[in-house]
């Protein structure tokens, strides 16, 4: 997913602010997590760890990607990496690895 | 103490706080309003708006993150050395209950050696709801520079 870079989401140096790359990084990850997971599952965003690489200077674009298998059996986590990069420099600007809880839904009689 | 504490004490907190969201917009997102802002501690209440929830009704976890970053940040830019510049690394946070209520951010930097800090310190957040129960936390790495 892209966003633009533009006013509404700028810190004070003029780049995209840190926690609109997290705002980012969030919603590429839980809908990727959202269309991964079994029909039978659920998932809850339980933590992340985020790095800022570089000043995001140009509009940017999330890859979202799951790390790792995972055992559906049991609730358990579910680890989602996600980098951000500047769509004209094509660097890196920041990396996250959110943490989801994910559950079998509980039976409805 | 820093020009942005110099400007906290004149402004006062709300027009303090419109100054800071003016500076850097994506902070106006979360309609803060700064209780405390002083060396080693800085405290920001957020209203509980629909604008912040998310698709169960709560504070959305990344307006939580932002509450965070706002306190974690001005509480650094007044608490190093003059001439010191920041700049956020990284963080680590940890989402505990859902947050149905105005929130309350804490940046407490009680711990943290300033007029002698220089690399990476950790800063840690505690977010509390309107019961005082802890629903989010962060460790926020900040780069300190002494010039």
């Amino acid at each position: 997913m892209r966003v633009r870079k533009q006013r509404a989401v700028l810190n004070h140096l003029g780049s995209v602010h840190a926690i609109a790359l997290c705002n980012m990084a969030e919603l590429a990850g839980g809908t990727m997590t959202e269309v991964t997971i079994p029909k039978t599952h659920r998932w809850i965003p339980k933590g992340m760890t985020v790095e800022y690489l570089r000043k995001a200077n140009h509009d940017v674009y999330a890859i979202a990607e799951p790390e790792g298998a995972v055992d559906w059996s049991k609730a358990g986590e579910y680890k989602v990496g996600v980098i951000i990069k500047d769509t004209e420099t094509n660097d890196e600007v920041f990396r996250a690895m959110i943490t989801m809880w994910v559950s079998p839904k509980k039976m409805v009689a | 103490m820093s020009q942005l504490w110099n400007l906290y004490q004149q402004a006062g907190a709300d027009a303090f706080t419109q100054m800071l969201c003016q500076f850097a917009p994506y902070f106006s997102t979360i309609t803060p309003k700064f209780v405390t802002l002083d060396k080693g501690k800085a405290v920001v209440e957020v209203p509980f708006r629909r604008e912040i929830t998310n698709h169960l009704g709560t504070v959305h976890a990344i307006a939580l993150c932002n509450a965070a970053e706002l306190a974690a940040g001005t509480m650094t830019d007044v608490s190093i050395p003059a001439g010191a510049r920041w700049i956020p690394a990284g963080m680590t946070v940890k989402y505990l209950a859902k947050a149905k209520s105005d929130v309350t951010a804490t940046a407490d930097g009680s711990q943290i050696d300033w007029d002698n800090c220089h690399g990476d310190i950790e800063v840690p957040v505690s977010i509390t709801d309107k019961d005082g129960k802890e629903v989010f936390t962060a460790s926020i790495t900040m780069n300190v520079k002494i010039s």
